[in-house]
């Protein structure tokens, strides 16, 4: 049965709506790393066993979901442990934000008493609503059998796996993972990347140029296809061959769900690490079309593949249009791909993207507007997956620094990451990066993961005034929803899609945030998955649209 | 390596000594250490003129585009006429965002050597629109296998809305994506000759190889084996060379030597079986393609060189699944349709040979008329007289066109019999 969207309720969460947002592109913009300070205490274990197992350089992720639906963004961490060994490791782990109803920034591990204590070799975190019950869901992908939990709504989640097996494929490595509904029948679907086919039986060993052993490039190893479920009121069922996405194969890392052709039904890109990225065109009958080649996103402009691995769709130049960003290896430079009438473009050279990014491997990666100017920037997070030659001797030379980039109003890109703050400084293996308001201040932060090291919530504490947000809470939380802020003196309305995935095996926020950019907001115009449109008044602080389906 | 830095050691104020560490560690993807070398031999020489453009390329293949370009501004003004330098500064400032300047850069080198290749291909990525277009297409006119440059102006024709061009040019960038004009470039071969690990030689084989030299790439080749005779991916790679240059004993020997050391590589069993095709040994070519299909089912350029030779031997039913297999993997592969109506013809299957026989059509090249012939012949066969008659009639166009002048007067018969 057909399901249709419809506005259930409205609450304006802030105030203030009339005053324009102050012009705020020289305020200090500042990442402050508080972790440790607010009890959000874990370490990721990679395990790492001078065997140089590849999954012990390539964890893990992270995810920000309000599992309560208390209004404040709880922190889920997946764990490593020992690839050869994976049932030994520490476990996941779950901590529970205080912030409401305690009225301070304060975490708490439950994972126990949550029902997450699941011990495997981990690799990333989705969320999504897949039984349509208003709780949000988390899906954990292993190297090793993948995990379904189901949130009761009681304060735990049960393992659900049993119910949809064909998810669980202990065989397999997986890497990012996407809850979407592509045939807008109202059920969130999932699409799981797998890596490449390595085992512990067909493990290679790999060397630098100086001979020294080394982590292996996933050219050593055979790609694998991403897996497709369609959701079958809550059961998921392999769509993969029957929708086509095993029609190419790919070392795929980093997945998120756009709509490349602006048709309304939700594509998929995948960065694949090596090779060809794939863009699989929804071709609204169930299965999908791999168009990366003639789009324009399989290649970098120089119609060579690159290490591809995390990714951020957003809209940077204000067109209407979410342009894809793709991490790669250092010395390839991350790659800017323009969404245009036909196509992309791969614009990373004339916006800086390449020149900014050239030195880093990307993992994490986010568009968010820290200076409120209604232009999204970006934060990268970073970390080798071989040894940096200038590390050479120490115990782990793969460290690199994370990379915060001011769009400067759509002409190119600078690295402003000196000036916000000592944590942007550090040089570490990041890995996942979750986006989410942490602590309901209005400013976007940051959770990283760093491989074998400590986790870090990096709290926007930026000058200036605060943007809009617009949040859809309830039956399936707008996954998949375009939202758009028009404002007053004809500038041009700003589009952001909700979504949760993305960046690199991790989970963000759903709630969709805006930089008014010093104009007045007017409203909101809200585009559902079934074509529909609504608008709502635009203001500052928090809106919620409170979004349920008929069956 | 060791013995460049141990020289550079001894004498640290010899300009020659510490150039020559720089190329070893350039050579070596050592960028940063390299720059420094030669950072340092500079200020003790400032007379050679090598040395600010080897600091240039050390600095912009370690990211550091801003720092390269002073050092890549000088060496052009001791050294104006040189091609290489203006191209690195010019694919320098191009990769470090400064278009304008990027522009003029490869305006210069047109102005100067209009036959460059590479100088166009740049200019069109500094361009937009059909002007980049315009340049692209005179780079490919200049070297048509250049590979970036296929893609480049397929990529400008898509969004120009001239899909058949370009997916003609991705066609033939998926066979050339490597392919890349010479440059002569004396300073940075004395970085190549530097390379002598087994890795860095086959490295250059293969940049040799796709710049046409088959001669040279076939003697690095050579001294790659002799250094380290157990590197497979030498052998392998050597199955081939030695296969195109016409000495089918020594191919023979390099695929005995490839397998011995690796076993369950499928390239070289791959390899072997097009040299066993052009030598029309067909028992051992399926051989060999069984056993890379064993090796790597999702090959499917293997499994369509597996159908071509199974239809060979009657056995149509086992070639048509492999063509559909490649077609599973390969949508758009044309020659797997063809080859997959073909067999649907013969079986007397007309309705699913044409729908195989409409997909290789495009794009338009040299092989549309045989699958155009092939298409109107099917639909003669299935009474659809008037659809036969256009379908060959463009058929016959093409043919012409191509200058394939006796497929154009057999369409021209079978036009006349369907007339009749």
């Amino acid at each position: 049965m057909k399901l249709v969207w419809f506005t259930l309720s409205l609450v304006l969460v802030g105030c203030s709506g009339d005053k324009p947002v102050p012009q705020s592109s020289a305020s200090k913009i500042s990442f402050r790393d508080v972790a440790a300070d607010v009890g959000l205490d874990f370490t990721h274990v990679n395990g790492a066993s001078g065997k140089f197992y590849m999954p012990e350089i390539m964890g893990a992720g992270a995810a920000l979901i309000d599992y309560d639906n208390d209004g404040d963004l709880d922190v889920f961490f997946v764990q490593g442990g020992s690839v050869e060994d994976p049932s030994s490791g520490p476990g996941n782990r779950f901590f529970r934000n205080e912030l409401i109803p305690g009225g301070q920034l304060r975490f708490t591990d439950i994972t126990r008493t949550a029902g997450l204590d699941h011990r495997g070799y981990g690799m990333g975190a989705a969320t999504g609503d897949f039984d349509n019950d208003g709780h949000m869901d988390l899906l954990v992908t292993n190297y090793g059998a993948n995990v379904l939990y189901r949130n009761r709504g009681n304060g735990a989640f049960e393992d659900v796996t049993a119910q949809s097996p064909a998810i669980r494929k202990a065989d397999t490595w997986s890497s990012s993972a996407s809850f979407f509904d592509y045939d807008r029948d109202g059920w969130q679907d999932l699409v799981i990347l797998t890596y490449v086919d390595f085992t512990l039986k067909n493990h290679q060993q790999c060397k630098t140029a100086a001979g020294e052993a080394d982590y292996c490039t996933p050219v050593v190893y055979r790609p694998v296809p991403a897996r497709l479920f369609h959701n079958e009121k809550g059961r998921f069922v392999d769509v993969t061959t029957r929708a086509g996405l095993d029609r190419a194969k790919g070392p795929g890392l980093g997945v998120q769900a756009i709509d490349a052709n602006q048709d309304g039904w939700l594509d998929l890109f995948v960065a694949n690490d090596t090779a060809a990225n794939h863009l699989w065109i929804n071709q609204k009958n169930g299965t999908f079309l791999e168009k990366a080649l003639e789009l324009g996103t399989a290649f970098a402009e120089d119609g060579l593949p690159r290490a591809g691995m995390g990714v951020a769709a957003g809209d940077y130049n204000q067109d209407g249009r979410d342009d894809l960003l793709v991490l790669n290896l250092m010395r390839e430079g991350a790659t800017l791909f323009r969404s245009e009438a036909a196509g992309y473009r791969d614009v990373s050279m004339a916006t800086r993207i390449h020149a900014l990014t050239f030195a880093y491997t990307g993992f994490g990666a986010g568009w968010l507007d820290v200076d409120n100017d209604g232009w999204l920037d970006l934060f990268l997070a970073h970390g080798a997956v071989t040894q940096r030659e200038e590390q050479r001797g120490q115990s782990a030379p793969f460290k690199e620094r994370n990379l915060l980039l001011r769009n400067n109003a759509g002409a190119g890109f600078s690295d402003i990451s000196d000036q916000a703050g000592e944590t942007m400084q550090l040089a570490e293996i990041t890995r996942g990066a979750a986006f989410g308001d942490v602590n309901n201040d209005g400013r976007v932060d940051v959770l990283i993961t760093n491989n074998g090291g400590r986790a870090r919530l990096l709290l926007n504490e930026s000058a200036g005034a605060a943007g809009l947000s617009i949040a859809f809470p309830g039956v399936g939380f707008g996954l998949g929803v375009r939202v758009g802020l028009e404002r007053e003196d004809a500038v041009p309305t700003l589009w952001r899609r909700v979504h949760t995935d993305g960046s690199y095996a991790s989970a963000s926020s759903p709630v969709v945030y805006f930089g008014a950019g010093g104009m007045k907001a007017k409203r909101f115009v809200i585009e559902w998955p079934d074509g529909s449109r609504t608008e709502q008044p635009a203001a500052l602080g928090r809106t919620v649209v409170r979004s349920v389906h008929k069956r | 390596m060791e013995n460049a830095a141990q020289g550079a050691s001894a004498a640290p104020n010899d300009a020659a000594k510490v150039i020559e560490l720089g190329l070893v560690l350039e050579a070596h993807d050592q960028h940063a250490a390299a720059s420094v070398a030669f950072r340092r031999a500079a200020a003790l020489d400032p007379s050679n003129p090598d040395t600010p453009y080897l600091l240039g390329v050390a600095l912009a293949a370690d990211g550091k585009y801003a720092e390269a370009i002073e050092p890549l501004r000088r060496a052009l003004a001791s050294a104006p006429r040189t091609a290489a330098i203006r191209l690195k500064l010019a694919d320098t400032l191009l990769a470090g965002g400064d278009a304008d300047a990027t522009r003029r850069e490869y305006r210069a080198l047109v102005d100067a050597d209009a036959k460059l290749a590479a100088a166009h291909y740049g200019l069109g990525r500094a361009s937009t629109g059909h002007d980049a277009a315009a340049s692209f297409a005179r780079a490919l006119e200049l070297f048509p296998r250049y590979g970036a440059a296929q893609f480049a102006l397929a990529t400008e024709y898509r969004r120009a809305g001239r899909t058949v061009e370009a997916a003609q040019l991705l066609q033939n960038y998926q066979r050339d994506k490597m392919v890349t004009p010479p440059v002569e470039d004396a300073a940075m071969e004395k970085v190549y000759a530097r390379n002598v690990s087994s890795t860095g030689l086959i490295r250059r084989g293969q940049i040799l190889e796709r710049e046409g030299d088959l001669a040279g790439a076939l003697a690095v080749h050579q001294q790659v084996v002799k250094n380290s005779p157990k590197l497979d991916q030498a052998w392998v790679n050597l199955i081939s060379l030695y296969a195109r240059s016409g000495q089918p004993l020594q191919a023979e020997e390099a695929f005995r030597r490839a397998v011995e050391l690796a076993p369950n590589r499928a390239d070289a069993y791959y390899n072997f079986g097009v040299f066993c095709v052009n030598a029309e040994r067909w028992a051992d070519a399926r051989k060999m393609f069984e056993k890379a299909v064993a090796l790597d089912p999702g090959n499917p350029e293997t499994l369509y060189n597996l159908g071509v030779v199974v239809e060979r031997t009657g056995a149509l039913a086992r070639a048509r699944a492999l063509f559909q297999r490649a077609l599973a993997l390969k949508p758009h592969y044309r020659q797997a349709h063809f080859h997959l109506g073909r067999i649907y013809a013969n079986e007397r299957n007309y309705e699913q040979a044409a729908a195989e026989f409409q997909q290789a059509i495009e794009p338009i090249d040299a092989e549309s008329p045989a699958c155009l012939y092939a298409l109107g012949a099917v639909q003669a066969r299935l009474g659809r007289t008037q659809t036969a008659r256009q379908s060959l009639e463009r058929a016959r166009a093409e043919a012409m066109r191509f200058g394939q002048s006796q497929l154009a007067a057999s369409i021209e018969r079978d036009l006349g019999v369907l007339g009749r």
